[in-house]
């Protein structure tokens, strides 16, 4: 893309954004619809509908800084070194450090920005899907058609075959993830230390994680799903797609209930129960497929409407994580959902793809790849049966009164501040630490308000917390997302300056029943910064 | 404030580990800095210097033993029992999968708990040429778990390290099945090995670092 290109794009975006503000505030919507027609879900009317009820009702408080990124003028850019820019360059880049010389009209502001992040997912979250080969070669590709039927039909492929057909991409994965996460040299060069084969450590290591069943979910099964998710255009129009109607329930009912999902359900059938707000879905999805790419769509801007609710809201880096871990959470529930629906339909779906050597590889590589990156104890290498996408908790599984939900958040909150996020995914995951940290100990131990504790059981660190740990299991990926924008905050202040600041910010959100800091800053904006490093990372695919 | 590609992103983009677009997002923003390409080529050193790349395509060959990774949750594959290893006159050992820093010669246990049931005790080593048998040599010296020696509820396998220093990789199993001693060496633990392939057998291996003499273990 030329510079010039760049430049009247960006103004033709930004003028057409002014322009449908005005017409949406006298009541026309046909301008933004146009703006936003990248969104999948612009093409469906019902939940158009709700996109524009929800522009009309939801004004972003985006900081000064975002506000001139989509307004500034052309005068005030610098122009590049290099004029032919590459069609994936961050187009907001360019604008970075401008300042807003007039008011922003918020509503403006938005549509520009759904706009541009319209085209953004369009082209990183589909259309570069597109591009990716698997190459069919008939041998590898019968050889591995053979051992698939083995899994499907014992749940036992003959693992001398599997691990020499694999033994390379398995070694490349783990080799990625071990410097990826800074292993340790130890761990690296016990298990990298040979030439990859049938043979090595690391080959028995992978395999055992296929075999290994927690919840009768067996590795290899979501290997399974993830080749399944190489077989369409995208893998959330491959996955809905390879779902019977039976799975389709199960995910209708996931999003009418979980987390924010439940908000979006419930902005399309606010008359209905639960149960049918989840039957429409499902209803909706049978009758048209491409109405669930929709519904994700909608589901993701609405969360970027939350956040830019917020005051001083806005950085594009945010709400690109937020998109990210959206839909790669939607990419997880529905492997989940495939995973534990007919196991006839997902072995109809694998040997279904042409090129199931290469897709197989690719599969296996990033189910390797997570399970090495999600281990928490890089002492070692992950153990088997460590990596499970968790289907949705079903709403009798969500344990705390609609009062409680913000203790429960706040001290979530505090637990991030307090350097204690590694532990307390453990905790959610195995129920304990592994180790007898203090710090730890106290959180549980002093700042949990007795409301979150359960009731009429003793509250030691086993037994009093399963309430806790559930809600935890079904909602902490959501509540760090939730809390990006004032972790990024928090992160940006200094260090040691950071105490009046920091206390703003918490105190704008936070539930009384939970100690709020009095001092520790720097290690809480030193905390902030760990936590945003570890949410923000680009390959993030499930924040459990 | 700018999110720039972090060392992480780049080391899973020369693995291949990104989704599309977010590739192409790293090869655009590469494609603008310098600086994110000298990181870049560090990148690919250290990944290179790790290990070699080639996948080795070896041909088929007898059935293998199939040895789980030292510390892996044995438990996890439906079988009853695990098997620990105490060690004797060496040190806990560092945080890398080896059970224990002993000296050359040093003695260490392998436990059984009484669910390991009462098959027959098979104890293999890793030597250059891969995994192999060294108990028992022959039939005469077979022994069931019920016939070693006790310590509490559970049975207790006593070995020892050779002289050589470095790591050892050592297996113990138990077999409830039958062993034709008939058969050559190499069709004599077939079924054995098909057990164990499949994680039907109580295993646990371990890794024990030998020291050198002049060492401090």
């Amino acid at each position: 893309m030329r510079w010039t290109d760049f430049l009247e794009r960006r103004e033709r975006r930004a003028m057409d954004a002014s322009g449908a503000a005005v017409e949406l505030g006298r009541g026309e919507a046909a301008g933004a619809a146009s703006l936003l027609c990248p969104w999948r879900f612009a093409s469906h009317p019902d939940l158009l509908g709700v996109m524009m009820d929800a522009l009309r009702a939801t004004e972003s408080q985006p900081a000064h800084r975002w506000r001139a990124l989509p307004f500034a003028p052309r005068s005030a850019f610098k122009v590049p070194k290099v004029d032919d820019l590459p069609e994936f360059y961050h187009r907001r880049e360019a604008g970075w450090g401008l300042t807003a010389r007039s008011a922003v009209d918020p509503l403006a502001w938005t549509l520009e920005s759904l706009a541009f992040f319209a085209e953004e997912v369009d082209l990183r979250e589909r259309a570069a899907f597109t591009t990716r080969t698997f190459a069919t070669r008939p041998d590898r590709d019968d050889a591995c058609r053979k051992l698939w039927a083995e899994w499907f039909r014992t749940g036992f492929a003959d693992r001398d075959r599997w691990t020499r057909l694999f033994a390379g991409p398995v070694h490349e994965a783990a080799k990625t993830a071990l410097l990826a996460r800074k292993y340790p040299s130890s761990v690296r060069d016990r298990l990298l230390g040979s030439a990859p084969s049938a043979e090595s450590e690391l080959s028995e290591l992978a395999y055992d994680q296929l075999l290994f069943a927690p919840s009768d979910l067996p590795g290899w099964v979501d290997v399974a799903t993830r080749v399944v998710e190489t077989g369409g255009a995208n893998p959330v129009d491959a996955l809905v797609g390879s779902l019977d109607p039976a799975g389709l329930l199960v995910a209708g009912h996931c999003a009418a209930r979980r987390g924010h999902w439940a908000d979006t359900a419930a902005l399309l059938a606010e008359d209905c129960d639960l149960d049918r707000r989840g039957d429409r879905v499902r209803d909706q999805v049978s009758r048209d497929p491409a109405w669930a790419h929709g519904l994700v769509d909608l589901h993701t801007a609405l969360r970027l409407l939350t956040m830019w609710a917020l005051p001083n809201s806005g950085d594009p880096d945010d709400a690109w994580v937020s998109i990210r871990s959206n839909r790669g959470r939607a990419r997880g529930r529905l492997r989940a959902v495939l995973a534990r629906g007919s196991r006839d339909r997902l072995r109809d779906g694998v040997h279904s793809v042409p090129g199931l050597h290469a897709r197989t590889s690719q599969a296996l590589s990033r189910h390797v790849y997570r399970w090495f990156m999600d281990n928490d104890n890089q002492d070692s290498p992950p153990s088997p049966g460590q990596l499970a996408t968790p289907l949705c908790a079903s709403v009798s599984l969500v344990p705390f009164a609609a009062e409680d939900v913000p203790a429960a958040r706040t001290w979530t909150l505090l637990v991030v501040l307090r350097g204690q996020l590694d532990r307390l995914e453990r905790w959610v995951r195995s129920g304990s630490t592994g180790d007898r940290d203090t710090r730890w100990g106290e959180l549980l131990a002093t700042a949990l308000p007795p409301a979150l504790r359960d009731p009429g059981r003793p509250s030691d660190a086993e037994g009093g917390h399963r309430r806790l740990r559930s809600w935890l299991a079904a909602e902490l990926g959501m509540q760090l997302e939730r809390e990006l924008p004032r972790l990024a905050a928090i992160a940006r202040l200094p260090p040691d300056a950071a105490k009046m600041p920091g206390l703003r910010l918490l105190q704008r959100e936070w539930d009384a029943r939970v100690p709020l800091p009095s001092g520790g800053f720097p290690a809480i904006v030193e905390a902030a910064r760990l936590a945003l490093a570890k949410l923000g990372r680009a390959d993030a695919e499930e924040l459990t | 404030m700018k999110r720039q590609v972090t060392e992480g992103e780049l080391v899973a983009y020369v693995g291949g580990m990104l989704d599309p677009g977010e590739a192409e997002r790293v090869r655009a923003e590469l494609s603008c800095s310098g600086s994110l390409r000298q990181q870049l080529a560090i990148v690919i050193a250290t990944r290179q210097l790790a290990a070699s790349v080639e996948a080795a395509n070896d041909p088929p060959r007898e059935a293998r033993w199939h040895i789980p990774s030292p510390g892996a949750g044995i438990t996890a594959f439906g079988v009853r029992a695990q098997v620990q290893a105490a060690v004797f006159g060496g040190s806990a050992g560092p945080a890398d999968g080896v059970a224990a820093v002993v000296r050359p010669l040093g003695r260490f246990a392998v436990t059984l708990d009484p669910s390991a049931g009462d098959g027959w005790v098979i104890v293999l080593r890793e030597r250059s040429d891969g995994w192999g048998v060294v108990f028992p040599p022959e039939k005469e010296l077979a022994l069931r778990a019920s016939e070693l020696p006790l310590r509490g509820r559970d049975r207790v396998v006593d070995l020892a390290v050779g002289v050589r220093p470095g790591d050892e990789r050592w297996c113990v199993v138990v077999f409830d099945g039958e062993i034709d001693w008939t058969l050559g060496e190499n069709e004599r633990w077939e079924a054995l090995k098909a057990r164990l392939a499949k994680r039907q057998v109580p295993v646990a291996s371990l890794r024990l670092r030998v020291l050198a003499d002049d060492d401090d273990a």
